[in-house]
């Protein structure tokens, strides 16, 4: 069966970043799941289960750097490969899709409680990009009545950050705007930093929007606290078993214009989306499960993904034994 | 209006990407300050504003300030010989030919002395514009060493990107980042070399915003920073205890993209300070020194201690002696 085009649809909004931000692609590709499964016509479930593999092959596609996608997908593809009948599949897809949603936000809100307690009252917090995440925190710390003031930064090349400055803003925090390159200017002013992550590795290392790693640097200089808002979805178990996060780079016509380009033959734009902030140079990492030191992200993933991991080790183990891998011990 | 607004909004905006290239064009202004004045006391008052204008709107170029230094030194000398406006007014053009000669020469020397100072085969990463870095450039070409550049965007005004098109169009093969990609790419790079707005006493560096950051995570990569700039932006106030100053810019005027947007709150200074730490040389017209070397070299060049006459006020005392000239 062909994939129903609001479905494709969507992966394409996930793809040219109309919708953007770890947690809300998380939400689109499980939505977008959800609607392939109630969209199905087949009669079979091993069809069935093709079909979704489709789906989720193509929604992870999408995005190469963010975790929380595959996550996501695989949190509603496990549930759906454990159904025994069509039926049970669908509805399984369907729940899984809508439990996953509402887990989703409200991770976010509880983000945002346990975070507020890092803020204290007269704080000049910096943030970069746009995570719902991180603004959960600041915003949460401004309802319990914190007088703070924020810097945003535009974010280039596609100035997110002009969104988080309108979302705070409106729930009445004194936001500045600031351009990226003033980043170390600003932080002598600067009490803490709160940012989002697209992705946590095993080892606490952040990935996250381009810049959020000059930030952190910045940051530890001035000695000034840097928080990572993430849900632990957005912890990948992949790098448990060695794999690295491949960062994305996105199209050179996102910095400048083809005419520029066209004209200078010897020019090229280089337009990395994310990139990587080393665990020390972040305090802790606020997952809705609690505050955690960075280098205790294994902790989170054997926690939320312990049985995969288990049953990929496993897996890989039974490999080695078969292919007799020679394993010389003295 | 004033005839010298349409100059004066270019080096206010940034419109001119050079430091270097804005200091000639102010300088030109001074001359015709004279020739257009009805007399000398005219042609005097209408600098004294020139001249207020000028620290107004560019208060970080201390080679401005230097430069008009020795224009003032030259109008003095003609004032107490008794010369009139025209005469003035030749003298003044005499003086900034032989400046700009100086400076040509400066530069070109520093560009050389710095090429010295880059392999065949390095990777180099630099930020906004400057005429030095590009006669570096020019220099490497001749001397057919080829490098690969990463340039940044260099916001706000974002003029890396004309930096990066003149440095491809030497051939080399440039590659332009956002400035948040600065630590991304560092571990591809041997050697960054900027380019000054002021040199502080105690070698700090004042330079377009996001220099610091790209030399703190140079820093921390163990890559070396190299600043090019001639003796003419050591800051002499600096000595003395005075604070470069780092003009704020509020609104998004100089950042592209969000002009559709003047509702927003956005601050931006236009230069920030490197600090001495960071800094591994800076490449001089006098050699490669360390930067808290640079003292030593305006030692002697220019004495001890070096000249500080305030402008502002120096303006004023020339027009005071014109007017008891004419009233006594």
């Amino acid at each position: 069966m062909e994939l129903p085009a609001e479905v494709i649809r969507i992966a394409e909004y996930i793809r040219d970043m109309r919708i953007r931000g770890a947690g809300r692609i998380a939400r689109a590709a499980v939505h977008a799941m959800k609607l392939a499964a109630a969209a199905y016509e087949g009669h079979d479930r091993r069809d069935f289960l093709e079909y979704m593999e489709r789906v989720a092959q193509l929604l992870k596609s999408t995005r190469p750097t963010a975790v929380s996608l595959p996550n996501a997908v695989n949190y509603v593809m496990v549930r759906v490969r454990s159904a025994k009948t069509l039926k049970d599949a669908i509805a399984a897809a369907v729940r899984a899709a809508d439990e996953f949603t509402s887990l989703s936000l409200r991770a976010v809100e509880t983000i945002g409680r346990i975070g507020a307690g890092l803020l204290e009252d007269g704080d000049v917090v910096l943030t970069h990009c746009n995570s719902s995440a991180a603004l959960s925190v600041i915003k949460m710390a401004f309802r319990e009545g914190k007088r703070l003031k924020v810097y945003a930064t535009e974010t280039r090349p596609r100035f997110q950050g002009l969104i988080s400055y309108r979302e705070l803003t409106r729930a009445g925090i004194p936001t500045t705007l600031i351009p990226d390159s003033a980043v170390r200017f600003f932080m002598k002013e600067v009490d803490k930093v709160v940012v989002g992550a697209d992705a946590v590795a095993a080892n606490g290392a952040v990935v996250n929007k381009v810049g959020t790693s000059m930030i952190a640097l910045a940051a530890h200089e001035a000695r000034v606290r840097f928080y990572v808002a993430a849900e632990t979805y957005k912890f990948s178990p992949a790098t448990v078993l060695g794999e690295l996060v491949t960062i994305e780079e996105r199209d050179p016509r996102e910095v400048v214009s083809s005419d520029i380009l066209a004209s200078s033959p010897h020019l090229r734009v280089r337009n990395p989306a994310f990139d990587v902030t080393p665990p020390e140079y972040i305090d802790a990492i606020i997952t809705e499960r609690g505050v955690i030191p960075p280098k205790a992200a294994i902790l989170v993933l054997k926690e939320e993904y312990g049985r995969m991991l288990e049953e990929e080790l496993t897996r890989i183990t039974l490999d080695i034994e078969d292919s007799a891998y020679p394993a010389q011990l003295p | 209006m004033a005839w010298w607004e349409g100059v004066i909004r270019d080096i206010a905006e940034y419109r001119i990407y050079s430091s270097t290239d804005a200091v000639l064009k102010a300088l030109e202004l001074f001359p015709l300050a004279f020739r257009r004045a009805r007399d000398l006391r005219d042609g005097l008052e209408t600098l004294a504003e020139l001249v207020d204008r000028l620290v107004e709107v560019r208060p970080t170029s201390v080679m401005l300030i230097n430069m008009m230094r020795r224009l003032l030194k030259a109008i003095e000398e003609r004032l107490k010989a008794g010369w009139g406006a025209f005469q003035v007014a030749d003298a003044l053009e005499l003086e900034i030919r032989s400046l700009r000669r100086e400076l040509e020469s400066a530069i070109n020397v520093a560009a050389t002395l710095g090429a010295r100072r880059v392999r065949d085969g390095d990777v180099l990463m630099t930020c906004s514009y400057s005429r030095t870095l590009m006669t570096l450039f020019r220099r490497l070409r001749e001397e057919d060493k080829h490098v690969h550049v990463y340039v940044t965007e260099s916001r706000p005004g974002g003029e890396g990107v004309e930096m990066a098109r003149e440095i491809s169009s030497l051939g080399f093969e440039v590659e332009l980042i956002v400035d948040s990609a600065v630590r991304f790419f560092m571990k591809d790079v041997d050697l960054v070399v900027v380019g000054a707005e002021a040199i502080a006493a105690n070698g700090a560096v004042v330079n377009k915003v996001g220099t610091s950051m790209i030399a703190l995570a140079a820093h921390e990569a163990r890559v070396r920073t190299f600043v090019i700039a001639t003796t003419h932006k050591f800051s002499h106030e600096t000595i003395f205890g005075e604070l470069v100053k780092l003009p704020i810019i509020k609104g998004v005027k100089l950042l592209p993209g969000l002009e559709r947007a003047p509702e927003l709150s956005a601050e931006s200074p236009l230069f920030d300070v490197t600090p001495p730490e960071y800094i591994d040389a800076i490449i001089t017209e006098r050699g490669v020194v360390a930067p808290e070397a640079v003292i030593l070299l305006v030692r002697e060049l220019y004495g001890w201690p070096p000249e500080t006459m305030d402008v502002t006020s120096a303006t004023r005392r020339l027009l005071e002696v014109v007017k008891s000239g004419a009233t006594g």
